[in-house]
């Protein structure tokens, strides 16, 4: 087995990870070269340091939000669908009737009233869209669960 | 000494708030199946089983709170809306994990630009303060890492899964995990070490 090969399973040792063969070659190595008993024992203090290194837990409040919220957001996003197309058709129409004149004059080129239909459209979706953001935006307040 | 399996869990107290109330037990295949006729109550359990493990596998891809309840919550609404494509004879958390991950790359994808500084080791760890400078620069290595590396750290370090596991998730051989194990240990040990002066 190539030196590098070996480096590997020498890592993994402490991990419990390795097959009896696997933990004779490595035991084997060890005897012979110096490069790994370091490798092994830093490995060693590698993984008693990461064991120290644990996630903080949130708070209780934050668990039982959590699943409400899934929740929450599963029953609403057909209500903000709804939502959505809704104010986009009004605010279509709203915008329509706005330039209405000039889109019924027959002098207008057609390139004209196309650009005028597209910004429109462009307009209101970009605009539903920024409100919904915002409102979700404004609902959420980052590291709220975080304590100092 | 091998892990033990942290996957087996073949039974769910349907509404487990209300576990004195209700015997009626089910298994994660009819809580699926369930769901997959769109009933979201019964999906709870699902959810409350895994949010702890979803969130802070979460937390360690974007090394934030909020970032990390808004993506795994995402995970799982994604989860709910897929899950007529989800074969119920198979476990569910590896299907899952799958999602959390890809919306975790989305999330750092689209916010690489942004102003957010990721929290210090101090606001996620525990006994932040012991060691305070090594955990510290550890938690920035393993934000230095790359993606698939930072993986296999959290999933083997904060986690607790076994290679077996953690390549039945990726969907990676076992030789890969090791090898992407190995490196990413390297770069950290690195870290370690200099910090213990075992230099």
């Amino acid at each position: 087995m190539e030196h590098q090969e070996i480096k590997k399973l020498v890592s993994s040792y402490h991990d419990g990870e390795l097959n009896e063969e696997q933990k004779g070659i490595v035991e084997k190595h060890l005897e012979q070269c110096s490069e790994c008993r370091k490798e092994f024992e830093e490995m060693a203090k590698f993984k008693e340091v990461m064991s120290k290194m644990k996630l903080k837990k949130p708070n209780k409040e934050v668990w039982k939000l959590y699943s409400a919220s899934v929740y929450n957001r599963l029953e609403r996003r057909i209500g903000w669908m709804l939502f959505s197309i809704g104010a986009m058709i009004l605010l279509f129409y709203g915008g329509y009737k706005a330039v209405e004149g000039l889109i019924n004059d027959p002098s207008t080129p057609l390139i004209l009233k196309l650009g005028i239909m597209t910004v429109l459209g462009g307009v209101v979706i970009l605009l539903v869209s920024m409100v919904r953001e915002r409102f979700f935006v404004r609902n959420r307040e980052r590291y709220k669960e975080v304590e100092k | 000494m091998a892990k033990e399996t942290v996957l087996q869990r073949d039974f769910f107290y349907y509404g487990a708030e209300d576990r004195m109330k209700t015997e009626k037990v089910l298994s994660e295949r009819d809580i699926i199946e369930s769901v997959k006729k769109g009933n979201k109550e019964v999906y709870q359990s699902i959810v409350k089983f895994y949010m702890k493990r979803a969130y802070y596998i979460a937390l360690g891809f974007v090394h934030n709170h909020q970032d990390a309840l808004d993506v795994s919550q995402k995970a799982f609404i994604k989860a709910f809306r897929k899950i007529k494509n989800f074969d119920s004879n198979k476990s569910f958390f590896p299907w899952f994990y799958r999602l959390l991950r890809n919306i975790c790359i989305d999330h750092l994808k689209s916010h690489r630009y942004t102003s957010e500084i990721p929290l210090e080791a101090v606001q996620v760890l525990e006994r932040a303060n012991e060691d305070r400078e090594m955990k510290e620069a550890i938690w920035k290595g393993i934000e230095k890492l790359e993606f698939d590396q930072r993986e296999v750290i959290i999933l083997y370090y904060f986690q607790q899964f076994s290679y077996k596991e953690i390549a039945e998730f990726t969907g990676k051989p076992l030789g890969t995990v090791m090898s992407c194990l190995y490196y990413s240990k390297k770069k950290l040990k690195g870290i370690i070490v200099k910090y213990l002066g075992l230099e």
